[in-house]
């Protein structure tokens, strides 16, 4: 009897190390309690992920050849080098024709008309608005060519630009961190491929 | 009040900081680290009461702790509902 009401007490408590966990935790919340730390440090939508991949990459801690980054979001090159619409008088996908797309997508260009000083692109059934049709950055070579001619860096980061300046694919990086990581490869301070390897890993 | 953890948050830790990812909002946060205990407290399918939440880790507590603690965790609550990291549940739902 004795020694089933010490058993069933023994179950009940918790156990040392989980006392101990708790305590530190305890003393930890009192510490910041007391000092009026802040709960919330930093919130937005930049990709505190992606930064921390950027980070990996230009330490030399993270090799990015098996796509090892946490970071997804966006679509890929490859969806954007065969969704490539274009922007005024020159609008077309690949192997298109600008007239034959005019007649079949009459309807909705009628609506985009007023925008067409836009690059605008499809992802799936819908069209989007970039801001871009091409970088003064990216040598003013234009995002089309670059997405079918370009190296691994030149595609993905064209990618990262467009997905960047879509804000309905919820891309984690904006344009300014798209910007800020084309320089750190054209700084030199992060290496080219790996750059490129870890975008095309995000990239869906 | 009755709350819970929003599904598929990704959190990572870093020395005294955690990053919290919510893949429903796409929004990522930047949170002080005891943050990461009340998170890891709360389930996302079950509420649980914050006075409960409170109690867990008041215990054993001098008086004057417990009311620096209540406030303390309260403004953790507090911000994570301003982050949508957390519900709130009414009781009868």
């Amino acid at each position: 009897m004795l020694e089933q009401k010490n058993d069933s007490l023994v179950q009940k408590e918790p156990s040392q190390g989980v006392k101990a966990s708790t305590n530190k935790t305890r003393r930890s919340f009192l510490k910041k309690a007391a000092i009026g730390a802040p709960v919330v440090i930093a919130s937005s939508t930049k990709p505190a992920w992606g930064v921390a991949c950027m980070s990996g990459i230009m330490s030399g801690n993270v090799s990015n050849h098996e796509h090892t980054c946490d970071l997804q979001g966006g679509l890929s090159h490859d969806h954007w080098k065969n969704h490539f619409i274009g922007s005024k008088d020159n609008h077309w996908t690949s192997g298109q024709q600008p007239s034959n797309w005019w007649t079949k997508e009459s309807e909705i260009l009628a609506n985009l008309r007023p925008k067409f000083k836009h690059f605008y692109v499809k992802t799936g059934q819908n069209y989007e608005f970039s801001n871009f049709k091409n970088n003064s950055k990216l040598g003013g070579k234009r995002f089309g060519w670059l997405l079918q001619n370009g190296d691994i860096f030149d595609r993905e980061i064209v990618g990262a630009f467009i997905n960047a300046s879509i804000p309905s694919l919820g891309y984690p990086y904006s344009i300014a961190d798209v910007q800020e990581i084309y320089d750190l490869v054209m700084l030199g301070d992060a290496e080219r491929n790996e750059v490129g390897e870890m975008l095309e890993g995000i990239h869906a | 009040m009755h709350i819970t953890k929003v599904n598929n948050l990704r959190i990572k830790n870093f020395n005294d900081q955690v990053i919290v990812f919510d893949p429903n909002t796409g929004q990522t946060h930047c949170l002080d680290s005891n943050v990461n205990e009340i998170l890891n407290y709360l389930p996302t399918d079950k509420p649980c009461q914050s006075s409960q939440l409170k109690q867990f880790f008041m215990q054993d507590c001098l008086n004057d702790e417990k009311a620096m603690l209540n406030d303390y965790i309260q403004d953790m609550i507090d911000s994570l509902l301003k982050l949508k990291l957390i519900h709130t549940h009414c009781k009868n739902a």
